[in-house]
């Protein structure tokens, strides 16, 4: 496993814990709610893609959990 | 004038704050709020890959019915719906329908201009292909629950998925987690799969091109009775409110497969028993509040022990118009062969392995789509295209090798419609 | 209430807008029938007149008093809900002093620290007396913003009597009167989203022996508190902001500003001499 694998992660990492330096008050949090700002807004095309380039690219899975196969060529 | 923002408040404030989020009309939205509404919806989608220049096909097994040109067409039904159940759980089932016709490639030969095989580097590599009559039919049910509690969720999911010759089951759990006043998410989840397959239907049969295939024929690797293989895998993600318009999430996964993964299709090929995976993945999600629109970008990069590399970067622009809502995307995908992958020279590969396919090449790609959507509660309308190209030449790596003649271009295009109620 | 209200929404269509203009008023109504002190059959009234026996309280009551028990504690007990008993000894219209027996004989029926509060266990000694004045309507005014954005309404603003809650994507403008002169505006302000409220003397007091007796009173000493003219506050919520501009008056000239800087919300305070303290923003005018 390539060591630099971890440097970005751990970079991002102390970023996103961060904790205590910002705090956005509950009714300031109305733009994130909306559904096109959700991590997936579509999930069937969501899915559909991950089908597509699991059967097409040598890079399948992520941070989800992994989904059933197929024997796509 | 501005409204206050970003002070860290102050232990007074806090302790009001804290009282008054207990009373229902302060409780702040949280990552994890149980649906109210119900989801029907169904999407409809043709996928077509470019046919290749017939000049890149050999027609070494012309005879015997193969080298067609055609590569695949798929017609994909697929249905969804999701409801909550109750005041703490939701439930949704997805269901896919496809009907995939066309030819798949099965190894490479090189050969002269006039067709011959030949062993010369100077000739030109062509893919050896199946003949156009293969037809596919896979249907795929995905079940999946949601437990929703005061500071995070517990999903489960089960799936599977069958098709003539292949069998799929998988199942996976995960649960998400907010901290510092909801502004903090943390996801854990893990997941299984076990895989299938018989292959019988359009698989090669390597007496077919014995002696026949200019340079070298390994042969594939041999499935006694069925080929089983197993996948297990783990991830951990956090994400973060950063600004009333701004959130971001990372996370890092790790995957085994186990079993034979080696591609049963294909004349000439043998991959190892196991591979070892770990993908890392950033994302953001920011709100151009003077436009209106909400910008997506993603990363992902991928590493294996098969000597695969990858990177992954996508662009979606969530633009709100009037009743519509107009989404162009942007991707690009690079990555590297894996270490046991040659079409130009064989003999190097190592431990044994080896495989031709254009899927384990060194190569780029790009996809630009554009989506619209048309909302007219409690109906939306949708309707997308996309066109995918591949290519050697827009790896971000270059490789020292020969373009795959396997990459491919497709076009998709999606109509849809989802009702709420 | 007792004091002007309006609803101001902003949603994509006028009968979108207009048909939830009834409902969200049926819920201020709803507020007022449950916690005003007036209405025989409302919460507080029954609570009111439990004599001492214990009652157990809905969720939504039970949190009201959880959040008036904090109050209680940030405001080391100037803010009590149980100090609504004096108003007997203190009539404002009549510009009369009360006896200090009068006043006296009262203190023993006030302090929340003599009530039997266990979520939502509520015992109320007889002969005391709460009071959710200084709490409900600031609530209220954010329970309807919540109602109204729940209901798809793009943008509003609430106002009931002076505290304001704002939602949404508009900016709506909010103006101050100057307390000593309620007719002559003093700021004028653009909010996007939050709370505001105002809390002053100048609605009920009176003047005796030059000086001004506001109707806030000390629910220890029994006695009006020498507040600042106005303070205005500006917070996430209408409830905060409420909460915060009385416990300010309830610390008295001398000491809101220090409180005021300590919570470390926005806001502007006017003195009952004229001085003013503006820590809204540097851009506000």
């Amino acid at each position: 496993m390539n060591p630099k694998f971890l440097t970005l992660p751990a970079v991002l990492a102390a970023m996103v814990l961060l904790q205590g330096c910002t705090h956005v008050a509950a009714y300031q949090r109305g733009a994130l709610a909306k559904p096109e700002m959700a991590w997936s807004p579509d999930h069937q095309d969501a899915t559909l893609q991950k089908h597509i380039y699991f059967a097409k690219e040598a890079s399948s899975g992520g941070a989800e959990a992994a989904g059933g196969g197929c024997g796509c060529n | 004038m501005t409204n206050p923002t970003f002070k860290k408040p102050s232990q007074r404030l806090l302790a009001l704050s804290t009282a008054a989020m207990a009373l229902p009309a302060l409780a702040p939205p949280s990552f994890a709020v149980a649906p109210t509404e119900r989801t029907l919806s169904y999407r409809y989608t043709q996928y077509n890959e470019m046919s290749i220049d017939p000049k890149k096909v050999s027609s070494i097994n012309a005879d015997e019915g193969g080298g067609s040109n055609q590569r695949y067409d798929i017609d994909i039904n697929q249905y969804a719906f999701s409801t909550p159940v109750g005041d703490h759980f939701s439930m949704s089932i997805d269901i896919q329908d496809e009907v995939l016709t066309g030819a798949s490639p099965w190894t490479v030969t090189k050969e002269d201009v006039k067709g011959t095989p030949s062993d010369s580097s100077d000739d030109e590599i062509k893919l050896v292909m199946s003949g156009a009559t293969i037809k596919e039919h896979r249907t795929e049910a995905n079940l999946a629950t949601t437990y929703y509690y005061s500071t995070g969720t517990i999903s489960g999911n089960v799936g599977f998925s069958t098709e003539d010759d292949y069998e799929s089951t998988s199942a996976g759990l995960s649960w998400g987690g907010e901290f510092d006043d909801k502004q903090t998410g943390v996801s854990v989840g893990v997941s299984y799969s076990d895989d299938t397959a018989d292959p019988e239907e359009g698989s090669y049969k390597g007496t077919e091109l014995g002696g026949k295939i200019g340079g070298w024929l390994n042969g594939s690797d041999p499935v006694v009775g069925t080929a089983k293989k197993e996948s297990v895998s783990g991830f951990i993600s956090g994400s973060r409110i950063l600004s009333p318009n701004w959130i971001v999430q990372a996370g890092v996964s790790y995957t085994q497969k186990t079993g034979h993964l080696s591609d049963p299709y294909k004349a000439n090929d043998k991959r190892p028993d196991e591979r070892n995976l770990y993908t890392f993945n950033a994302s953001s999600r920011y709100w151009i509040k003077p436009i209106k629109a909400a910008m997506h970008a993603d990363y992902r990069y991928y590493t294996d022990d098969w000597g695969i590399e990858s990177h992954t970067l996508s662009l979606a622009l969530y633009q709100n118009w009037q009743k519509l809502q107009i989404i162009p995307s942007l991707r690009y995908y690079t990555q590297t062969s894996a270490s046991f992958y040659s079409i130009a020279d064989p003999e190097t590969t190592l431990y044994n392995y080896y495989a031709d396919d254009h899927r384990l090449s060194n190569f780029g790609a790009i996809t630009t789509g554009l989506k619209i959507v048309f909302k007219q509660k409690p109906v939306d309308w949708i309707l997308s295209g996309e066109y995918y190209v591949s290519g050697a030449d827009m790896a971000l790596d270059k490789a020292d090798e020969p373009e795959h003649p396997g990459l491919l271009k497709y076009t998709k295009f999606t109509f849809g419609v989802e009702h709420r109620f | 209430m007792g004091s002007p209200c309006q609803i101001r929404l902003r949603a994509s269509s006028l009968s979108h807008a207009q048909a939830l203009c009834q409902p969200l008023m049926q819920e201020a109504w709803r507020f007022e029938a449950k916690y005003s002190r007036y209405l025989p059959t409302s919460l507080v009234s029954q609570i009111n007149a439990s004599a001492g026996a214990p009652l157990v309280l809905d969720s939504e009551a039970a949190a009201i008093i959880d959040y008036a028990a904090e109050l209680y504690q940030q405001s080391d007990g100037l803010f009590d809900i149980t100090s609504g008993v004096l108003r007997t000894a203190w009539d404002f219209s009549s510009a009369q002093l009360p006896a200090a027996q009068t006043i006296q004989a009262l203190l023993p029926n006030i302090g929340w620290q003599q009530v039997d509060w266990q979520n939502p266990k509520l015992l109320l000694p007889a002969g005391m007396q709460i009071d959710l004045g200084g709490v409900v309507k600031e609530y209220a005014a954010d329970a309807l913003a919540q109602c109204a954005q729940a209901q798809g309404i793009d943008s509003g603003l609430i106002e009931l009597g002076g505290d304001i809650r704002v939602f949404g994507s508009l900016t709506w403008p909010i103006g101050i009167s100057d307390p000593r002169q309620p007719s002559r505006p003093l700021l004028q302000l653009t909010l996007e989203a939050g709370g505001f409220a105002t809390s002053g003397n100048y609605q009920r007091y009176f003047m005796h022996a030059g000086k001004r007796y506001s109707h806030i009173l000390n629910p220890k000493t029994g006695w009006p508190v020498v507040t600042p003219a106005g303070v205005s506050v500006i917070a996430d919520n209408c409830l905060i902001a409420g909460s915060v501009s009385t416990l300010a008056l309830l610390m008295g000239e001398e000491q809101c500003l220090s409180w005021l800087y300590d919570v470390g919300l926005p806001f502007l305070c006017v003195f009952n001499d004229g001085r003013i303290v503006n820590e809204f923003a540097p851009s506000a005018n």
